[in-house]
């Protein structure tokens, strides 16, 4: 398994953490999402987006800025981002 | 500690597990009619421009309307206006379609059974001061609206009383407490925010201190009535407005920075009675001066929606739960609160509530 896609899993991971015990059918969103998905077109709600972002800083061991909140709408943008910060 | 390190603490995890299931709720305003009994000193629906437009009455346009909403991926409704109660056909044709909501009332009039909303009913001071501030549209002292209520509301597990906290009521809620406690109801409480434009008598200027020991009294000595908690009496007596304290999410507030909006500030609307909105007054209390912004409604969406605020300490997080789990208990009919999680240094140790 190449890097990114090892990032990509760990991310993915942290992300069904963060919406377990939620509204969401879990099983469906696995099939749904893609490194492209919006987070918003899936229909995953603010907080539930803020909890993953903590979890990603907690396991990454980064500080995300709340201004990056707003761009990082995708999973790929998140691999991108965590390896500009050197953490993937 | 870091965020996934709290939840690991048991009492922390079963009270995050327990609000996440509402992370959902998608929540918009209505203004659903112009018409109201009274005319409350700073009312903010009676600021600006947003009464004139001409009310649609068409049920049926409402019902249509709002299966739109339902569309949009709206699931929690705020009736509001003026007086909500004044139009039943409209508050029908909305919980037909969107069944999860509230309404905020004068509780002069009752609004039928069967609409299973949360009915917050205002209450602005004790028998002395509220007919004062709260007049009739003629100008003539009002009615004192907490009998009327707990008369139209007896035994109704809807209702949830809100008080208003002014510049010079702090101490007139002893005596509307006794009575709401007496009739078994609820009662949170709402700081006065003052108007944007035409700035309030009622405003509070050096009674915040005042009004947070009075919250914190009635707290304690009432915990199963009050339906509030230490964080939040921290937070909407602060100098602070929410504005300044932790930024505001919703739309208005958002265009106003010329920020990318995200969660509530991308889908919250404030729709007057036309069934028109605009961005730059999409927030639930439009008309209101952000910099004296300690309003319920706004706290409820702006301090909950700040988690990331939340988890630089244990203690902050907690009280950020209990913050929620209020805010809960006063929005979701049946939510039942539990005991704070945060309690200040000096507060007596948290009651089962
Ligand atoms: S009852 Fe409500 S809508 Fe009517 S004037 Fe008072 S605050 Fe405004
Ligand atoms: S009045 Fe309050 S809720 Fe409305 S935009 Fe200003 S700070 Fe936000």
């Amino acid at each position: 398994m190449s890097t990114v896609s090892s990032t990509e899993t760990t991310i993915k991971d942290i992300l069904w953490q963060s919406l377990a015990g939620g509204s969401y059918n879990i099983e469906t969103l696995k099939s749904q999402l893609t490194a492209d998905s919006r987070f918003d077109e899936i229909g995953l709600d603010s907080l539930d987006i803020v909890d993953f972002f903590l979890r990603l800083q907690d396991h990454f061991e980064i500080k995300m800025r709340e201004e990056d909140y707003a761009r990082l709408t995708t999973i790929k943008d998140i691999q991108t981002y965590l390896e500009e910060k050197g953490a993937a | 500690m870091s965020f996934t390190e709290f939840l690991r603490v048991p009492e922390i995890a079963q009270r995050y597990h327990k609000v996440k299931q509402y992370f959902y709720l998608r929540e918009s305003a209505y203004d659903v009619t112009s018409v109201c009994q009274l005319r409350c000193e700073g009312c903010y629906y009676f600021e600006g421009d947003k009464y004139k437009v001409e009310d649609n009455r068409d049920s049926e346009a409402w019902r249509a309307f709002f299966e739109k909403e339902k569309a949009r991926g709206i699931t929690y409704v705020v009736l509001a206006g003026a007086e909500p109660a004044l139009v039943p056909k409209i508050l029908k044709a909305c919980y037909d379609v969107i069944p999860f909501g509230s309404i905020a009332s004068n509780g002069l009039k009752g609004i039928d059974p069967a609409i299973r909303y949360k009915i917050h009913l205002s209450v602005w001071g004790d028998s002395t001061g509220d007919p004062v501030y709260r007049r009739y549209s003629s100008g003539k002292l009002g009615p004192n609206c907490l009998p009327a209520q707990l008369k139209n509301y007896k035994n109704d597990d809807r209702a949830i009383f809100v008080y208003t906290f002014n510049h010079e009521n702090a101490n007139q809620l002893d005596e509307v407490l006794n009575r709401i406690d007496g009739d078994g109801h609820k009662l949170t409480f709402n700081v006065f925010s003052d108007p944007l434009l035409n700035s309030s008598p009622l405003k509070l200027r050096d009674t915040l201190k005042q009004t947070r020991e009075k919250m914190t009294e009635a707290m304690e000595e009432y915990p199963d009535t009050v339906i509030y908690s230490y964080y939040n009496a921290e937070v909407h007596t602060d100098e602070k407005s929410l504005q300044q304290g932790f930024g505001c999410i919703y739309p208005r507030a958002q265009q106003a920075k010329g920020k990318t909006p995200i969660g509530i500030g991308k889908t919250f609307r404030s729709y007057r009675t036309d069934l028109t909105h605009a961005t730059h007054t999409d927030c639930c209390v439009p008309d209101t001066n952000c910099a004296d912004c300690r309003h319920y409604a706004a706290g409820s969406a702006i301090v909950s929606s700040r988690l990331n605020l939340h988890t630089d300490s244990e203690s902050k997080f907690r009280a950020w739960l209990d913050y929620v789990d209020t805010y809960l208990a006063v929005w979701v009919l049946g939510y039942r609160r539990d005991k704070n999680l945060y309690v200040p240094s000096g507060a007596p140790a948290p009651l089962g509530v």
